[in-house]
């Protein structure tokens, strides 16, 4: 009788519980914070040059770019980790490691003034893989703004 | 461990791994979309402006942590999956269209559907409280959205 019990037990839970199902937007708290907290102003730009320095940093960061669309102002991307690392790259393997296996959603979108506002949304919300995104997009406009001197 | 346990346990496993399959399979079936629920899923918005609406959406998306796997700006499309796999706790597909109102020089419909309900059952897909509230809540946060942008 014991014996049954277990399999018994688990067949009825499988085929009667519901998965808790949950809206997103409930556990939204301060939207306008957290967006603050996001995004990084970039001077003196468009979004299209903002798109490509975008691009270059999540490749630094050893992600695949599953979309691209530059009149939209949007690039997301999944962050994977190599095993043979590549040469020369701006990332520092800690910092890919920060992202890794984050799924990466960053919009571009121009405000008054030559500035852009990039917006990077990691699905597991990190502020070290926030920090990370920003400092090397700052790396990657200071460096283009030194070669072009 | 005795082999009518092993035997038992087995039989367990089929019948909750069938079990399992016939809620994934429930969701994929076509259910034909009536007017109530496209109002449901439908929003007009007086603008000249689709990339204002498009841009406003995934402003949206990135606050509900979803990753937008297409897009296409002109028609105006966004479809998006959320990146925590495995969960199905909520919608697994959301896609979002912006198209010109007939007749309207500067109107625009956003339509939000729902790819694989965040239900068990398909024939639920126009009665879930949740769902209702998934639909109402993504256009008030997108009426928010739009009247903070067109702030001075």
């Amino acid at each position: 009788m014991r014996a049954l019990l277990a399999p018994g037990l688990v067949l009825l839970t499988a085929c009667t519980s519901q998965p808790v199902v949950t809206n997103p937007f409930a556990k939204l708290a301060d939207v306008a914070a957290q967006r603050q907290l996001e995004t990084t102003i970039l001077r003196d730009m468009d979004a299209e040059s903002a798109c490509v320095h975008v691009t270059g940093v999540l490749m630094d960061l050893e992600c695949s770019i599953s979309e691209l669309n530059s009149d939209l102002g949007l690039v997301s991307a999944t962050s994977t980790l190599r095993v043979i690392e590549p040469v020369n790259f701006i990332a520092a393997s800690r910092w890919r490691q920060t992202c890794l296996g984050n799924a990466i959603t960053v919009s571009v979108k121009e405000t008054s003034g030559d500035s852009v506002a990039v917006r990077a949304t990691f699905d597991h919300p990190d502020p070290d893989a926030e920090q990370t995104f920003r400092t090397l997009l700052r790396r990657s406009v200071t460096r283009q703004m030194e070669e072009a001197q | 461990m005795r082999p009518t346990t092993s035997i038992l346990g087995l039989a367990a496993w089929f019948v909750v791994s069938a079990c399992m399959y016939a809620n994934v399979a429930s969701g994929a079936e076509f259910i034909p979309v009536d007017g109530a629920a496209e109002q449901l899923q439908s929003r007009r918005y007086e603008t000249g402006d689709p990339k204002q609406l498009l841009q406003a959406s995934l402003a949206i998306l990135q606050d509900i942590r979803y990753l937008v796997s297409e897009s296409e700006s002109e028609p105006g499309l966004l479809v998006a999956q959320p990146s925590w796999a495995g969960c199905r706790c909520t919608p697994q597909q959301l896609t979002i269209s912006i198209a010109p109102v007939a007749g309207q020089t500067a109107g625009y419909q956003v339509r939000l559907s729902i790819g694989e309900a965040a239900t068990n059952s398909s024939t639920d897909l126009q009665s879930s409280p949740v769902e209702t509230d998934f639909y109402q809540d993504f256009f008030t946060h997108l009426d928010r959205e739009l009247f903070r942008e067109n702030q001075p």
